[in-house]
């Protein structure tokens, strides 16, 4: 299997971006703009947040609502993570009372 | 408790993790070992299932590696160790590491973690490596699970834009 991060069947930024602004996300909280980052490639949306959290909260991070199929683990570069650290655990230690 | 089964389950996850996040393989080895060995020994206060033991062994294993630490740098300074003995304090020679390529995938994801922002780097190597639940990485980095999503996110995008030139056949 090949895994190429910089071709358009990777589409793993596209495929995350595009799932990520067909949800409802809500107007107010993003602002959309096209990115370079796959210029040649095709331009994806970008989203940008600009929510930040309630007063209260320590952090000021923004914060929106990530849809799960941005968070795939199995995609190209879940599967290049897999294939980098796929380190074997040492054995089990021997456990006595 | 079935320690057996959750070693076969954590072990893998934990020493990967370990290996993403700075140790190198032997050390990631030694605290595996010694977290479980903790781990047996709490057994008594502790439930059965994996999720909660999980959380429990990256916990230990992150508060032991940081005690090494600071061994070490204590050593280090007592011992005066001489620059050019410091050669052969390298990373050990590991069988999986005859692998060059995934060596050079390792080397250079490690290289692009460094450039994540760390509450980036710790919410995605926890989530993708780790494998662990959103919910047990917000309990274990203390904010809510829409902000281990967004940093999650986050972590990727500069990730995919980092190791974007990558290529690898396997």
């Amino acid at each position: 299997m090949e895994i190429n991060l910089n071709n358009n069947g990777f589409g793993n930024i596209g495929i995350g971006r595009e799932s990520f602004g067909a949800t409802s996300i809500g107007a107010g909280n993003e602002t959309k703009g096209a990115s370079g980052i796959d210029a040649g490639r095709g331009m994806h949306d970008k989203v940008t947040f600009t929510r930040t959290q309630p007063s209260g909260i320590a952090s000021s991070e923004p914060v929106a609502d990530i849809p799960d199929a941005a968070l795939d683990r199995d995609d190209a570069l879940g599967k290049l993570m897999n294939a980098a650290f796929n380190l074997p655990p040492p054995p089990m230690p021997a456990f006595s009372s | 408790m079935n320690m057996e089964k959750l070693y076969k389950a954590i072990a893998p996850k934990l020493t990967n993790w370990l290996v993403a996040t700075g140790s190198d393989y032997h050390e990631a080895c030694d605290l595996v070992q010694s977290t479980f060995l903790k781990i047996w020994n709490m057994r008594d206060d502790l439930h059965d299932d994996e999720e909660s033991v999980s959380g429990l062994a990256f916990t230990i294993a992150r508060n032991l590696r940081k005690n090494l630490a600071r061994d070490k740098a204590r050593l280090t300074f007592v011992d005066e160790i001489r620059e050019e003995d410091a050669g052969s304090v390298g990373p050990a020679e590991l069988p999986s590491e005859a692998k060059e390529r995934t060596a050079e995938l390792r080397r250079r994801i490690n290289e692009a973690f460094a450039k994540l922002p760390p509450i980036l780097r710790e919410a995605y190597t926890l989530f993708q490596i780790g494998e662990m639940p959103i919910r047990e990485i917000a309990n274990q980095t203390g904010v809510s699970e829409n902000l281990v999503k967004v940093r999650i996110f986050r972590a990727k995008e500069k990730l995919q834009e980092i190791l974007s030139d990558l290529r690898v056949t396997f």
